[in-house]
């Protein structure tokens, strides 16, 4: 068989035409080059763009491309497929009966919205909730945290006050918001046991082929808040580490796609953290738990909605390819996991540590008090005590201790019934944590993040605000 | 002479009935990208498609490739069916 692969005559005129004008130093072979330009690679042409040849290399393609209907990629990409196709067949035996996958009854049940949906509640509810929420976010956090407190803390309290007699130095270091106490007990603590679980669930799902599955279900009901079936990946991230989330949007297909996607992370969907505390307080009152879930499903499908309608640019489309099920290794989970939590480790410790001596910081010049004092205000508005105020300052450094500042505001029994579904559902809406803001930065630019940003406090307070309203006229009680 | 109980039309993918069968007639999108990802994944003109699913999305099985398409897409796959 010729090893050379021969394209329709047209093509092939034009190929040789542009060779000769090409330069001879590139290291790509003009060929290739030229095919490229012929498909139009904009990378290629943006390079080209200022060589006094490129005119004419223009009319060449446009002169090729009137010889055939469809587009010269495809008649290129056609010809080659062709040569491959002929090539397989004559290498390879097909068997007379076509062999379907072991899990192929598994497939059509995952597949089938009637059997589909079903099951994808039920990995939402057992992977998600009760893996990462119930056994991550409580029983492995409440044991390390316990140790923390008990163990860990008084001794580096000890030590540092041994060290430094100076206040303000052990200040940092130790005591209710220094750097070990409070930065390194919130990663190792809070932060590890919660992503170590979510991250070998997201391994496991991944690994098995299960994604593209639960994209395909919910692409329909996706389009209609402006996102597609693809999306579902980093908001279901999300609900993990919004962090992580936000980084994970630039595989989504448009920046239109992107721009709602981390609006709909930073405003609706709170972090496995966040989420563990305020599913644990609001537990104690089913009602208020319905209320908070209701308002939270409401407003990502309200603001889905109105963002695609308002955001720029055209439906994005959905194609995925479908992977046949698997049954995943245990080491290629464990492998990917590990990968992951060193990547985030990476980024988010000195984030944590960053966040101690701000708070640090500003408490030691005053900024913080100004802040809660400016707050007060709007806590009263809200209908919450002023002592809610800080609550929500600190809830911008880390989103969790947001919430368990709200925890410790409620054992207190400063903050009851009404109160605590507002502050609940004002704190998920409310910015994201300081590390979620830089990664809206880093990925989206600055223009875009405070867009975001300030609608975001905007809406949270103004819907606290009406929340608050509704539920007075409404007497629901808790 | 065509025989009864057996027709060839050329239909987008989109109006199709479910476990449809034909081949490939064309790929048309004014989407350049939309075609070149399709043209990725191995969807060919002159291959063999299958129609498994349509709702709530598409999923189309290609020489050994399954793969899940929105509507928008499955109407710029053109197929001549061959069985329903």
């Amino acid at each position: 068989m010729s090893a050379r692969l021969l394209y329709p005559p047209p093509i092939e005129n034009a190929i040789a035409r542009i060779e000769p004008l090409l330069d001879t130093k590139n290291r790509i072979s003009r060929r290739s080059l030229a095919l490229l330009l012929l498909q139009k690679d904009p990378i290629l042409r943006a390079q080209l763009q200022q060589e006094p040849y490129f005119p004419q290399i223009e009319r060449i393609v446009v002169e090729t491309q009137s010889c055939f209907v469809e587009s010269l990629s495809l008649a290129i990409a056609q010809s080659r497929h062709q040569f491959t196709t002929a090539i397989e067949q004559d290498i390879t035996i097909q068997p007379s009966k076509e062999r379907t996958s072991k899990y192929e009854w598994l497939h059509q049940l995952t597949v089938n919205p009637v059997t589909g949906i079903p099951i994808l509640l039920l990995v939402l509810y057992f992977g998600i909730y009760q893996f990462v929420g119930v056994f991550g976010g409580g029983t492995l956090v409440d044991g390390i945290e316990g140790f923390f407190e008990s163990q860990i803390n008084p001794v580096v309290n000890t030590i540092v006050a041994a060290i430094f007699p100076w206040q303000v130095i052990q200040d940092l270091l130790a005591n209710d918001y220094g750097i070990i106490t409070l930065g390194i007990r919130y990663a190792v603590a809070i932060v590890l046991p919660i992503v170590t679980t979510f991250f070998l669930m997201f391994s496991l799902l991944e690994d098995s082929g299960y994604l593209p599955r639960l994209s395909l279900l919910l692409d329909r009901l996706f389009k209609t808040i402006g996102l597609s079936g693809r999306s579902i990946i980093p908001l279901i991230l999300g609900l993990g580490c919004g962090t992580m989330a936000t980084l994970v949007t630039r595989t989504l297909e448009s920046k239109r796609e992107r721009i709602i996607a981390t609006l709909l992370l930073a405003l609706t969907i709170p972090c496995s953290a966040q989420l563990g505390v305020i599913l644990g307080l609001l537990s104690q009152e089913p009602t208020a738990l319905i209320v908070w879930a209701s308002v939270m499903m409401a407003i990502f499908l309200g603001i889905g909605f109105f963002a695609g309608k308002i955001v720029p640019g055209n439906t994005s489309c959905f194609y995925m390819e479908i992977p046949p099920l698997r049954l995943p290794s245990l080491k290629a989970i464990l492998t990917k996991t590990y990968v992951r939590l060193k990547w985030y480790f990476g980024e988010i410790l000195p984030l944590f540590i960053l966040a101690s001596i701000l708070i640090w910081a500003g408490k030691l010049i005053g900024v913080f008090d100004v802040i809660v004092r400016g707050l007060e205000p709007v806590m009263l508005w809200l209908g919450l005590p002023t002592e809610a105020a800080p609550t929500f300052l600190y809830g911008f450094f880390r989103r969790d201790y947001g919430a368990a500042g709200m925890f410790d505001l409620h054992s207190s029994g400063i903050l009851t019934g009404q109160q605590l579904v507002v502050a609940a559902v004002t704190l998920t809406l409310f910015i994201p944590c300081i590390a979620q803001l830089q990664f809206m930065f880093k990925e989206r630019g600055i223009k875009t993040t405070i867009a975001i940003a300030s609608f975001v406090i905007l809406f949270a307070f103004s819907l606290g605000y009406i929340l608050n309203q509704v539920l007075t006229i409404m007497e629901v009680s808790f | 002479m065509i025989t009864q109980g057996f027709s060839i039309c050329y239909s987008p993918l989109s109006m199709l009935t479910n476990k449809s069968q034909g081949f490939i007639t064309a790929i048309r999108n004014k989407d350049e990208k939309i075609v070149k990802k399709l043209l990725a994944m191995g969807v060919h003109t002159g291959m063999q498609i299958t129609l498994e699913q349509t709702f709530p999305s598409f999923i189309i099985r290609v020489g050994r490739t399954r793969i899940a398409i929105d509507k928008e897409i499955a109407s710029s796959i053109k197929v001549r069916v061959v069985s329903h």
